[in-house]
């Protein structure tokens, strides 16, 4: 038996899987707007991790899990139009709101959905896993493979795009 | 934290565009409907089934069926395919060599299957998603509705609703669209196809799409039926070999080409169509074994 250590263990598997598994998911659907398919995929992602744990070193498998997805969806959706449809986790039961707040807020979103829909893949999917997936700009740049300051340009051109797009259906 | 949501609220009507999208955009949530942690007992069932093969592609289980006679197998087949169908959620339809098949799937759509093909679905899924995997040579008659695709070795094929064929053996891939419009997708590559093209994979990798010069005959297999243009001779016997269910023991023929027609009804017929012109002579022997040998001078 070789006891050289190399690879991941089955409990680190599972620590990657429940840490990943959400955002690659999340990520997959950025660009298909396919939940089903998403949650499909995601299972292959890391099915395919699986088969190669004992070769992966610990610290790649994030980008690597993210280069699957990659692979996996611009395989099949390179130009396909998507119509993203989000629940809203914030939950306001336990504070004061006024109705008026209410409607605003749900005209807001419904603003906000539209406007994702027509921002351009790359800019929403950066975007939505900063804000969504809570990712710092330099573990985007990690897990993409691009600089840091390629996010910073995604970024500043997602929200410039959306303001205009929000503000002139107002 | 309800403090800060309360913020929020209080302060939502007065804060910029960009505010705004900033602070809304964090509290999206992708409608998933499974849990990480279900998401991976799924998988670990998954492993533990050892249905780890390929992307939703489950494994084939095969089913063995002896040529008594056609007849005798063909009703074989349905109770073969009845007893997969009660007893196993994947359905494998099985064309034996020598034989063809036609199946209705659940959700009305046709398929003849060409000898020594297979085509395998989840029956439990296959009315929520569209989805099968075909090794061999089949013809689709979809009916309108989802998405339907269709995962071979080397493609995957993407059609709402439409009739056309799929040839996928060995490193041959090509689809021909008779009605309707088609999404073929390999690797990176991706081409749509509309009635009377073809798209094929050339050279192990390069995805191309071309007009046919007759799109009925491609699927004229059917009619028992197989037309070629100039194609490599040794896919022709190859053919002969599933429609006839004999075995060829061949001299050496690359590079060599044949035109013309034959069928599957009567063996020494296809044998004189293609040798004759070949220069090439031929002899049945035991146990359904051809000898092909260059006519000597």
């Amino acid at each position: 038996m070789n006891l050289e250590v190399k690879g991941i263990s089955q409990v680190e598997f599972d620590k990657v899987f429940l840490q990943f598994y959400g955002p690659i998911r999340n990520y997959i659907y950025y660009k298909t707007s396919d939940i089903q398919l998403s949650e499909d995929l995601a299972q292959d992602v890391f099915l395919k991790i699986w088969e190669k744990k004992e070769d992966i070193k610990p610290e790649t498998v994030k980008a690597l899990a993210y280069k699957i997805a990659n692979n996996l969806v611009v395989n099949r959706f390179e130009h396909l139009k998507v119509s993203l449809k989000f629940n809203k986790s914030i939950n306001t039961s336990n504070v004061a709101t006024s109705p008026e707040f209410e409607l605003e807020m749900k005209e807001f979103d419904e603003r906000l959905q539209r406007a994702l829909n027509e921002l351009d893949e790359k800019k929403r999917t950066v975007f939505l896993m900063n804000r969504i997936d809570e990712f710092t700009y330099v573990q985007i740049a990690e897990t993409l493979g691009v600089t840091v300051k390629a996010i910073e340009k995604r970024m500043e051109k997602a929200l410039a795009f959306l303001r205009k797009r929000i503000d002139k259906n107002i | 934290m309800d403090k800060h949501i309360q913020n929020i609220v209080n302060n939502f009507s007065n804060s910029s565009t960009d505010e705004k999208i900033i602070e809304s955009s964090k509290h999206l949530e992708v409608p998933f409907t499974l849990s990480s942690e279900e998401a991976l007992a799924k998988l670990k069932s998954r492993i533990q089934q050892g249905n780890t093969s390929t992307i939703m592609v489950k494994p084939v289980k095969k089913l063995m069926i002896y040529r008594i006679s056609a007849v005798a197998a063909s009703l074989l087949l349905v109770f073969a395919g009845w007893y997969t169908f009660v007893y196993n959620a994947n359905l494998n339809i099985v064309a034996d060599k020598g034989q063809h098949t036609n199946i209705t799937l659940p959700d009305g759509s046709n398929v003849d299957i060409n000898a020594a093909s297979t085509i395998t679905f989840s029956k439990n899924d296959f009315t929520s998603e569209r989805k099968l995997k075909l090794s061999g040579e089949a013809f689709f008659m979809v009916k309108k509705g989802k998405t339907f695709t269709i995962k071979t070795e080397m493609a995957d094929i993407r059609i709402l609703g439409t009739s056309f064929n799929v040839y996928s053996r060995d490193s041959v891939f090509k689809v021909s669209c008779v009605t309707g419009k088609i999404w073929v997708g390999s690797g990176k590559q991706s081409v749509i196809i509309t009635p009377g093209e073809s798209a094929e994979i050339k050279n192990n990798s390069i995805l191309v799409k071309y007009t046919e010069n007759n799109i009925q005959a491609i699927a004229n297999w059917r009619k028992g039926e197989f037309n070629y243009e100039n194609s490599d001779l040794v896919k022709i016997f190859d053919e002969i070999e599933r429609q006839y269910n004999v075995t060829f023991v061949l001299p050496n023929i690359n590079n060599k080409f044949f035109t013309g027609s034959i069928s599957n009804k009567n063996l020494v017929d296809a044998l004189d169509i293609v040798c004759i012109p070949m220069g090439l002579t031929y002899e049945i022997g035991s146990n359904s074994k051809v000898y092909i040998r260059e006519k000597s001078e």
